[in-house]
């Protein structure tokens, strides 16, 4: 297990473990006035969601918060990494 | 004393405010900042003064007073985990501020409370506005209320 220097330990459903980075920028949805949001996502190793078989709808646990994998964005850049974005469970 | 239609406005949010059924802890009047979800603002309803316009093609009739329909949205939100359980929890509240604003029928007094208020009339809903772009799906349902009342010719605010 690759550990992040800041990073996060993820938890699957299956009780398998990953280091990620998490991060949750601010959002504001829908209009006049906005609701404020966040938009949680993981910075992890491509090669991990392939050896776990992450794939949308997985549920994950980081910290004590549950989350569902919502999409897996690959950063395209070449170094192996992919973004999660994830919603609430 | 404010133009009758604020005052409507404030009688509409204070209306559902006390309706106990509501289901939502927060009522904002003329709403300018973001809801903030880990606030407990959201779910919430916000009241907003729409359109107002003379019921006369001609602005008035009467030189002794003037009858005006005025639009008020309330605007329902909500958050949750699917699609469906925020679309449900939208209609849920629509069906209570429907139930609170036409209370006055069963109750036999002044729609709104307020005496200058003749008629609420149904002024149906928008299409639900869904955004699955958070860490919820929040959604926002448009209401409309179509409030006629009378204000005097020389001060819309007496």
């Amino acid at each position: 297990m690759i550990q992040f220097l800041d990073g996060q330990l993820v938890r699957l459903s299956s009780g398998q473990k990953f280091w990620a980075v998490f991060d949750s920028e601010y959002i504001a949805v829908l209009g006049e006035p906005p609701v404020e949001s966040r938009r949680p996502a993981l910075q992890c190793r491509t090669s991990e969601i392939e050896r776990f078989g992450i794939a949308k709808g997985a549920e994950v646990t980081v910290g004590t918060d549950a989350y569902r994998i919502e999409r897996h964005e690959p950063d395209g850049t070449g170094n192996g990494m992919s973004v999660l974005l994830m919603k609430r469970a | 004393m404010t133009h009758r239609a604020g005052q409507i406005i404030l009688a509409t949010a204070q209306t559902l405010t006390s309706w106990s059924d509501l289901g939502v802890p927060s009522v904002f009047r003329d709403r300018e900042f973001s809801l903030e979800e880990s606030s407990g603002e959201v779910p919430c309803a916000c009241v907003n003064e729409g359109d107002d316009t003379p019921v006369s093609e001609e602005g008035n009739d009467n030189v002794a007073y003037i009858d005006s329909l005025l639009e008020v949205e309330v605007v329902g939100y909500a958050t949750g985990s699917t699609e469906p359980e925020v679309k449900a929890e939208l209609r849920r509240q629509r069906r209570e501020y429907h139930r609170a604003l036409f209370a006055f029928f069963a109750a036999g007094t002044d729609p709104l409370g307020l005496p200058f208020v003749i008629a609420i009339k149904y002024g149906g809903a928008g299409k639900a506005a869904i955004s699955t772009a958070g860490e919820n799906v929040a959604g926002s349902m448009v209401n409309r209320f179509l409030v006629h009342y009378r204000m005097n010719f020389n001060d819309p605010g007496d």
